[in-house]
């Protein structure tokens, strides 16, 4: 990306910057503050982790991939810590679907961020990352705003889904009682499906609740009120379990990155609740697909234009 | 050139201070910064006292052959650094550092470089395929100077001839970069694929010739002989400039006849190490003597215990990251639970 180093602030804020160690880039930290708290507004706002946006802007603002990937994990953890507790204190969090489900995501983080050393090595990482961006954002924006659009006609017309989905995948062996979902099905799914989030939230530094959350509904047939506590339960413990193996293979996680992200989100987060409480959330919905498409285009643009200098130092 | 009656007096005199210094120590307090690694390697204070008398057996001598002919002997030039250690902490920007000094004569030529410690240096090659830019090429070179400057004080074609130059390794273009041939077995076992493709594949050299072309046209000739080799080591000499490392050739200030400065920008994430400078005196193409002097580059307080501990224990920050988040977690959980 031609951005390596060098930060897009005006001049005279250069006198602010702060030196990020592990990074190595030197910032305003005032940025990254505000950066953790517009993602923090929207994730308050919409109930997402947003981490699928912190990542490509820090690739934008010049970070080097590797180390924002690795030092979103600890942003993921952070957050996924609020909203857990949260969950966990009105019981909607299905402790023995979600360990289930974090034993799949400890394996599936574990080859994450085994190819993420490996595509490191070879130089190849972050073209696969913004590969991997533009499919993830473009997908999730146009699902999104499909999504609101039909949200919107569905609270027109005011039919209901049913709560409960049974599918093919709850014929397999090994099955399990989930009393709190309500369900009778095998460990091996919620196993299978943790692998997939625990690879995604490791390669990719994003929480991964965008995956899990509709495969617990659609594939397991979760019920919607623990759904989300017990995406946020899994996601600590992967989150945490990915952020120690970055720390260790990679060496490439920024603490000093990380904290300022965090604080800037824990801020965020307490305007994004009440804001999103009074907005046309809906609406502001199709709007954010529409920051995740524009995203993902530059992110695509980055990758065809032709680059101002064909070598890159590793 | 000076007369000979005055070389006469410079010699007595510092005759006396080679005496004075060599039984006192007084040289060792260092007023001046110029590494003699004599008197540094020196503990010995008998030792030191013969060398001042020796000392002064060769400033007879000196004295002798300048009455006879008015040739000035080369005494080394005096210099001195503003900064012997530079310190990145949180709030380091990146600072000048000012070397100065005096010349002997005030016609000589000058060529001080600065060199930051050397370390591997991975280079990639993107190509367009499919209309997608992917690396398709890696080169890695085993010595590459984490900081290279060259400051002259004339055009470096008036100052020696290019052989000279590329013996003394001085200038951008006459720095060796051995390429780690075996570097890619080394760091992976299934590496060799990475550094083939640029090497063996002539449509990829005429590919990389456009696009450098359409870089630096404006800044370099590329040469008739353009091999791989020589793209990948501009290339990686352009990449290091454009990150600060290798700052453009940099004027030497002389605010008298002989005294001179020069400002190296040390950039913000400039390496850690030892960095040299080394000023070469040239006359008429040959170098009269060189000094050299060090600096050193660490990251410091905050920062040197983050990155010390995120390198070497790194289990140990693993855990600390974890106690960050989980605790700001707990914050935000905190705040949030009025709501």
């Amino acid at each position: 990306m031609g951005l390596n180093g060098s930060s897009p602030l005006p001049r005279k804020l250069k006198l602010m910057d702060i030196y990020l160690p592990i990074a190595e880039v030197a910032i305003n930290p005032l940025w990254l503050l505000a950066l953790g708290c517009g993602v923090g507004i929207l994730s308050g706002m919409f109930g997402v982790g947003g981490a699928f946006l912190l990542t490509p802007m820090l690739i934008f603002m010049g970070f080097p991939p590797a180390v924002a990937v690795a030092s979103q994990a600890n942003v993921v953890l952070a957050s996924s810590v609020s909203g857990a507790l949260f969950h966990w204190r009105r019981g909607n969090v299905d402790v023995r679907m979600g360990l289930i489900l974090v034993v799949g995501g400890l394996v599936g983080s574990a080859f994450g961020v085994g190819l993420f050393a490996l595509l490191r090595r070879f130089g190849q990482l972050e073209t696969v990352l913004q590969i991997s961006f533009v499919v993830l954002l473009t997908s999730l924006g146009v699902l999104m705003t499909l999504e609101s659009l039909r949200a919107i006609a569905r609270t027109r017309t005011a039919t209901r889904q049913r709560a409960h989905i049974h599918t093919w995948a709850h014929g397999l062996p090994l099955k399990v009682r989930f009393r709190k979902s309500q369900l009778y099905a095998s460990a091996l799914l919620p196993f299978a499906v943790g692998i997939v989030v625990g690879l995604l939230s490791a390669f990719l530094g994003v929480g991964g609740g965008f995956v899990m959350v509709p495969l617990m509904i659609y594939l397991l047939g979760m019920p919607m009120g623990v759904v989300v506590g017990t995406s946020l339960f899994n996601m600590v413990l992967v989150a945490g379990w990915s952020s120690v193996l970055h720390a260790v293979t990679n060496q490439s996680v920024d603490l000093l990155l990380a904290g300022l992200l965090i604080v800037g989100g824990v801020v965020g987060v307490q305007y994004g609740g009440r804001l999103g409480a009074r907005l046309p959330t809906h609406t502001l919905r199709i709007l954010l697909g529409a920051l995740l498409l524009l995203m993902a285009t530059q992110l695509l643009l980055g990758l065809t234009l032709t680059p101002d200098d064909p070598y890159t130092l590793g | 050139m000076a007369g000979s009656k005055q070389i006469l007096v410079a010699c007595l005199v510092a005759w006396l201070v080679a005496w004075l210094g060599g039984s006192s120590g007084f040289l060792r307090s260092g007023s001046l910064r110029t590494c003699s690694s004599r008197s540094n390697s020196l503990r010995n204070r008998s030792l030191r006292t013969c060398l001042s008398f020796c000392a002064g057996v060769f400033y007879l001598g000196v004295l002798s052959v300048a009455v006879l002919a008015p040739t000035p002997a080369g005494a080394q030039t005096a210099l001195g650094l503003s900064q012997d250690k530079i310190t990145i902490t949180t709030n380091f920007s990146g600072t000048d550092l000012l070397l100065f000094g005096a010349t002997e004569e005030a016609g000589d030529h000058l060529l001080v470089e600065v060199r930051g410690p050397t370390s591997e240096r991975a280079l990639f090659l993107r190509q367009r395929l499919a209309g997608f830019w992917l690396t398709t090429g890696r080169r890695v070179f085993s010595s590459v100077p984490g900081y290279y400057a060259l400051a002259a004080n004339a055009p470096l074609a008036e100052i020696a001839e290019p052989q000279l130059l590329r013996l003394l390794q001085l200038g951008t273009d006459n720095l060796v970069f051995t390429k780690a041939s075996h570097s890619d077995g080394a760091d992976g076992a299934d590496g060799a694929s990475g550094t083939e493709a640029p090497d063996t594949n002539t449509a990829t050299n005429t590919t990389t010739n456009t696009a450098i072309n359409s870089v630096t046209n404006n800044e370099r000739v590329i040469q008739q002989t353009v091999t791989p080799e020589t793209l990948w080591r501009k290339a990686l000499v352009r990449r290091l400039r454009a990150e600060g490392h290798y700052p453009p050739p940099l004027p030497i200030a002389f605010s008298e006849a002989r005294l001179f400065q020069v400002r190296f920008p040390i950039p913000a994430t400039a390496r850690e190490g030892i960095y040299e400078v080394q000023v070469h005196t040239l006359r008429e193409g040959v170098v009269q003597y060189s000094s050299s002097l060090h600096f050193r580059v660490e990251k410091g307080g905050f920062e040197a215990g983050l990155v010390h501990m995120a390198y070497n224990e790194p289990f140990l920050y693993a855990l600390l990251g974890l106690l960050l988040s989980l605790s700001l977690g707990l914050v935000g959980y905190l705040l949030g639970g009025r709501r």
